[in-house]
């Protein structure tokens, strides 16, 4: 169960409109190591977790991404907030234009729909923790990327608060690991799934 | 920056306080400075949030969501329309 604050985790007042940062940040929303695949990918794989610091750390991450997920939809919602016919098509925003208008709608920066092939839950807590720190790395390049390509500041501060999340994530993931990994049985020494073993 | 604005900021520096501590304690649960540093996390953002919706409406579902025969929950701005 969750419920809402009516808030964003970090503000974002984007004053001017800009359809080519728009195309590439929506890739953060519905993209390959966007914010949905993360809150997908966590708030599914928390159920097969067999320790509570490493059911707690999935659960509230992945509650954290849903508000992430909230904040790029802001940033692209106010990125295309009153462009002309001119703007969305000499920056190529007219593709997404056709199917979606200035709606927000998940899909990579190429255009390619939400897949959840892009998010693992494999059902073994050493599998889907590994998985989870190369997720959060991937995120977080995603985001070197996007301020690599934008110099608006009202869009770069936003981002950056979210780059720097994902290290922070990265970090108790890490810890995660390290705490199932120790708490397996002596004899499992080659680290095989957890979930499977428990309580034999 | 003006009230509403200075309030909310409150709002989400405390929630966000919060919500570090909350992460670190997950992988980290005997760790009492932490542990306080949560609780006092938790009460200044129970403190920001009220003070808040004393003034300017609901922030969560609840008390101030209906007031004086108005449903207020709906009225705007909602976050990402970036007024706030």
């Amino acid at each position: 169960m969750w419920t809402y604050l009516k808030a964003l985790e970090f503000p974002v007042k984007i004053k001017n409109p800009d359809a080519r940062a728009a195309k590439i940040i929506i890739s953060q929303y519905g993209g390959p190591d966007g914010e949905l695949g993360a809150s997908l990918r966590y708030l599914s794989q928390r159920f097969a977790m067999p320790t509570p610091e490493a059911v707690g750390i999935l659960n509230d991450v992945g509650t954290e991404e849903l508000a992430h997920l909230e904040m790029v939809g802001a940033i692209v919602h106010q990125l295309t907030r009153g462009l002309s016919e001119e703007q969305i098509k000499s920056a190529g925003l007219d593709a997404y234009f056709v199917d979606h208008t200035a709606g927000i709608y998940p899909a990579s920066a190429a255009g390619d729909p939400f897949n959840a092939f892009a998010i693992a839950s494999k059902g073994d807590p050493i599998t889907d923790l590994s998985e989870d720190m190369a997720a959060e790395q991937k995120a977080r390049t995603t985001y070197d990327n996007i301020l690599r390509l934008v110099s608006d500041p009202d869009v770069r501060e936003p981002i950056k608060f979210l780059r720097a999340r994902e290290i922070v994530h990265y970090q108790r993931f890490g810890e995660a690991l390290r705490i199932v990994t120790d708490s397996l049985d002596r004899r499992n020494i080659y680290a095989f799934n957890p979930a499977l073993s428990c309580g034999k | 920056m003006n009230d509403k604005e200075r309030l909310l900021r409150d709002v989400r520096i405390a929630f966000f306080k919060r919500t570090e501590a909350n992460l670190f304690l997950d992988t980290h649960p005997e760790d009492r400075e932490a542990g306080r540093y949560f609780r006092d996390a938790d009460r200044e953002f129970e403190a920001a949030k009220d003070a808040y919706e004393r003034r300017f409406g609901p922030l969560c579902p609840g008390g101030e969501s209906f007031r004086d025969g108005k449903f207020n929950w709906i009225a705007a701005p909602w976050p990402w329309q970036g007024e706030a």
